[in-house]
């Protein structure tokens, strides 16, 4: 990955966090705080739905260039990302940042006034931009983009979708049993609990799923591909029952110790592999 | 065209180029030596296959794709003995070699002694088989592997380190064992040279010096020497350890240690395998 594209990649990071505590502080401003702030915040979560909207864009237009428009909506984060971005847009933050620019008094703007309302009905909208953290897991720190980052993204997707559909139904209730601004506290309730699971969920996770299965097998294929490379691959006696920790007591037992006699007595030199691509950029850039 | 034809800008554009790769990540970490090989692979025949991209680019204008190879591989071949040299210069210059005075016929000047010796590493360094296992010194020397170990074995087993560290007759301290083990291994490593092995006036011929012990006894200089070269022979440093693995010298040593492995002697294998997983080296 490039320079720019990691730049990139934490800005993108950095702004799907700062638009779920918005999204809350949202909620909360409708509950607790004044009529300015509401109206501020909303801008917010329009400027971010922008944003988010522009970055789902890029990202399928990227995805369909390099043919992988599948492999993205339904493994790469896209169904989430999309659900997350250009409905919120077209439904709810556009029309009522329309409704705020027209002061509510045209026939459109009343139709926008519904559209927005019933969207805010839906007290989804708190969890759906909370469910931008999803992307959280492609930092390198964390799950990164590969297999451990896919299997995180589908867990954080599985949780948002399961735990939406529950949004509306505890708002209803709470609007028939007479509780005020039934809406906001469901919206703020369960866009809450989906920061606080993902915000557990994604470093611990990542951490536990990236040292006991994807670390083990990039080491495991390292090690396997790469003639040179004589590490060991750390063994967990616990697992020892398992598929891939059973793969690792046979790397370990058997093929290193056989690779490592056969390259010694070998005149053959180490085989590096040099990563052209980085290369070209080098020349080309210079 | 010769290698004085080349511009000095082209030179420049070949360096730049030579660095860079050993500048990406499974490059930087690596032995220069033990990575040269898999870079002049990757150098021959790149003029004609980058042939557009170099020329749109405007670089090694005038040369044609085999000068382009050459100037690249050429340029390698100098980096690496750029950085190798430092090295090994900066452990001949700085060790007190008058230790090897009680080793051989009669005494000697250090700076002597440092000439053959540098000469020596340059004579290998021009000697293509030699070169790729001079490896094994540069990393014993670089990442001062021999200290490492002397220092584990004089710390667990006092025993162990006065049979290893002798030399002849003679205890050597800790400090003059260090600088004996790493020269030996620069003279051993004289064995792959087209001419066969040399051995210089004014140093011991370690192989005599150093016999290899009887079974059943404890292990020797030799054997430590062995070990040494076999580590590094054809491996590189691993200095971080990638995510899920063991440690490199933990992952060597509990490899070499098992029965039908390459080494004759295991125990050393066996408390050095020990001291790297304590330590995580």
């Amino acid at each position: 990955m490039q320079r720019e594209d990691r730049v990139n990649m934490a800005l993108v990071n950095a702004a799907a966090l700062l638009a779920a505590v918005a999204a809350l502080c949202e909620q909360l401003s409708v509950l607790f705080i004044s009529v300015r702030a509401v109206t501020a915040f909303m801008l917010l979560s329009f400027v971010f739905d922008m944003l988010f909207t522009a970055v789902f864009a890029s990202d399928i237009a990227s995805a369909v260039r390099r043919k992988k428009t599948k492999y993205f909506m339904l493994y790469g984060g896209g169904l989430v990302d999309f659900a997350a971005s250009v409905p919120l847009l077209i439904f709810c933050s556009a029309p009522s940042v329309i409704v705020l620019a027209a002061g509510g008094g045209s026939a459109a703007a009343g139709f926008m006034k519904d559209v927005a309302g019933f969207w805010g009905m839906l007290s989804v909208t708190c969890m759906l931009r909370v469910s931008r953290m999803a992307r959280l897991v492609s930092l390198p720190g964390l799950a990164g983009t590969g297999m451990a980052g896919r299997h995180l993204s589908t867990i954080c997707a599985i949780i948002a979708a399961s735990l939406l559909p529950a949004a509306p139904l505890i708002a209803l209730v709470m609007r028939r049993a007479g509780v005020a601004r039934a809406d906001a506290v469901t919206g703020f309730a369960a866009g809450f609990m989906l920061f606080m699971i993902f915000s557990v969920l994604i470093p611990l996770y990542s951490r536990h799923f990236v040292g006991t299965v994807s670390s083990v097998l990039d080491a495991l294929d390292r090690g396997l591909r790469r003639r040179e490379f004589y590490l060991k691959v750390r063994a967990r006696e616990e697992f020892s029952d398992e598929g891939v920790y059973r793969l690792v007591s046979f790397y370990n037992e058997s093929y290193l110790p056989a690779k490592i006699r056969q390259n010694v007595k070998s005149p053959e030199p180490a085989a590096y592999r040099v990563p052209e691509d980085e290369v070209k950029n080098f020349i080309r850039s210079r | 065209m010769s290698a004085a034809a080349f511009t000095a800008e082209q030179r420049v554009r070949a360096s730049e180029l030579v660095r860079f790769i050993f500048s990406l990540p499974g490059f930087t970490a690596e032995p220069p030596l033990l990575t040269e090989h898999s870079i002049a692979e990757f150098f021959r025949g790149l003029g004609a296959k980058y042939a557009g991209l170099f020329s749109y680019n405007g670089w090694f204008e005038g040369l044609d794709p085999e000068s382009t190879d050459r100037l690249l591989l050429s340029m390698l071949r100098s980096v690496v003995d750029e950085n190798v040299l430092a090295v090994f210069r900066e452990f001949i210059e700085s060790a007190g070699l008058s230790l090897f005075d009680a080793f051989s016929a009669g005494p000697a000047t250090d700076l002597f002694r440092r000439e053959k010796l540098y000469s020596l590493v340059e004579a290998m360094l021009a000697d293509d088989t030699a070169r790729r296992c001079l490896n094994s010194a540069y990393c014993v020397i670089r990442y001062n592997m021999a200290e490492r170990y002397l220092g584990e074995m004089q710390r667990i087993h006092p025993g162990l380190y006065r049979s290893v560290a002798a030399a002849g007759s003679r205890e050597m301290d800790p400090g003059e064992a260090a600088v004996f083990f790493k020269t030996s291994m620069i003279l051993l490593n004289s064995r792959y040279m087209a001419g066969g092995p040399v051995t210089l006036p004014s140093f011991p011929d370690t192989a005599a010096l150093c016999p290899r012990g009887d079974a059943g006894k404890l292990p020797c200089a030799a054997d430590f020497i062995d070990i040494l070269e076999l580590r590094f022979r054809n491996a590189g440093y691993y200095e971080q350890p990638d995510r899920g693995c063991v440690s490199a010298d933990a992952s060597w040593f509990d490899t070499a240690r098992r029965p039908g492995m390459v080494l004759q002697e295991r125990r050393l294998a066996e408390i050095f395998y020990k001291s790297a997983l304590e330590r995580n080296w």
